[in-house]
């Protein structure tokens, strides 16, 4: 459409390739829905894990739901989900809602027999990733 | 597990069927949290909205998505219709696709109108409880 007063709530520019993901992601994480929402639609085929506990001043919604689209509770996998220090474990198409604050990670996809959708969506404009917990410093060089 | 504090923030049994087929659906109430997201599959055409509505308090993310995992651009030759504002601006969306739905911004007619292979409609709303003007 040439000129077009509503082409810009759509987005069509968002598939990225990250690495650790199977194929390729839908991502918006940097303001490009104009919404205070971020999300981020990742398939995963094959075990992996973010491993560094954090927290955000925002509600997150994490959402583990079975690859077949005949049947999203088709779930073949196991996560490990720390959740404010506690482990649980996901065996089934789940949403796990995190308040604001709390605590989250490790998260460790220990079995993946078949793949699964992994859906993100934070309430906030710009999502961040978070950061690594600091390196113990070098010890000081000794002055000469 | 037994008894855990945080255990109540992991819906396990968040499905409802709001269109074709059983879904992935939660309430804001139900993750407590000003959110509503649903996931759903469609496997054939469907006129899902015949007139605009709007919601004046809250945005609305229209997510269309294919359902191959190993590659997010295929969106298996669907074809959606969806019309914006008053003027019902038509969008054909052929593509993996988000639409971002200001407050206020009428959205519909929407149309499933070509569905050769499974898609994904996401829906995020960002309210609690869900309404339209």
């Amino acid at each position: 459409m040439a000129e077009s007063k509503y082409g810009k709530c759509i987005k069509t520019g968002l598939i990225i390739d990250i690495p650790h993901y199977t194929g390729k992601s839908v991502l918006a994480h940097n303001g490009e829905l104009d919404a205070d929402c971020s999300i981020g639609y990742h398939c995963i085929t094959k075990p992996m894990s973010f491993d560094h506990p954090h927290s955000h001043k925002f509600p997150e919604m994490l959402c583990f739901i079975g690859g077949n689209p005949e049947d999203v509770t088709d779930f073949g996998a196991e996560i490990e989900f720390t959740l404010g220090g506690e482990k649980h474990t996901i065996t089934s198409t789940a949403v796990v809602s995190i308040p604001s604050g709390v605590k989250h990670c490790p998260i460790v996809f220990k079995k993946v027999e078949k793949p699964l959708v992994f859906l993100e969506i934070s309430l906030t404009r710009i999502w961040k990733p978070p950061r690594r917990p600091p390196k113990n410093k070098p010890a000081e060089k000794q002055a000469k | 597990m037994a008894e855990t504090k945080y255990g109540k923030h992991i819906l396990r049994n968040a499905f409802k069927t709001h269109h074709q087929m059983e879904g992935l659906s939660a309430g804001g109430d139900e993750m407590d949290a000003d959110c509503i997201i649903t996931h759903h599959v469609f496997t054939k055409p469907e006129m899902v909205l015949k007139e605009p509505h709007s919601h004046s308090d809250f945005v609305q993310l229209l997510c269309f998505l294919g359902t191959n995992p190993l590659d997010v651009r295929d969106f298996g030759g669907a074809v959606i219709e969806i019309c914006l504002g008053e003027e019902q601006e038509k969008h054909v969306i052929d593509s993996p696709a988000i639409v971002s739905v200001a407050k206020g911004l009428p959205h519909g007619p929407l149309n499933f109108k070509v569905i050769s292979r499974p898609i994904i409609f996401l829906e995020v709303m960002l309210t609690r409880t869900y309404h339209q003007d």
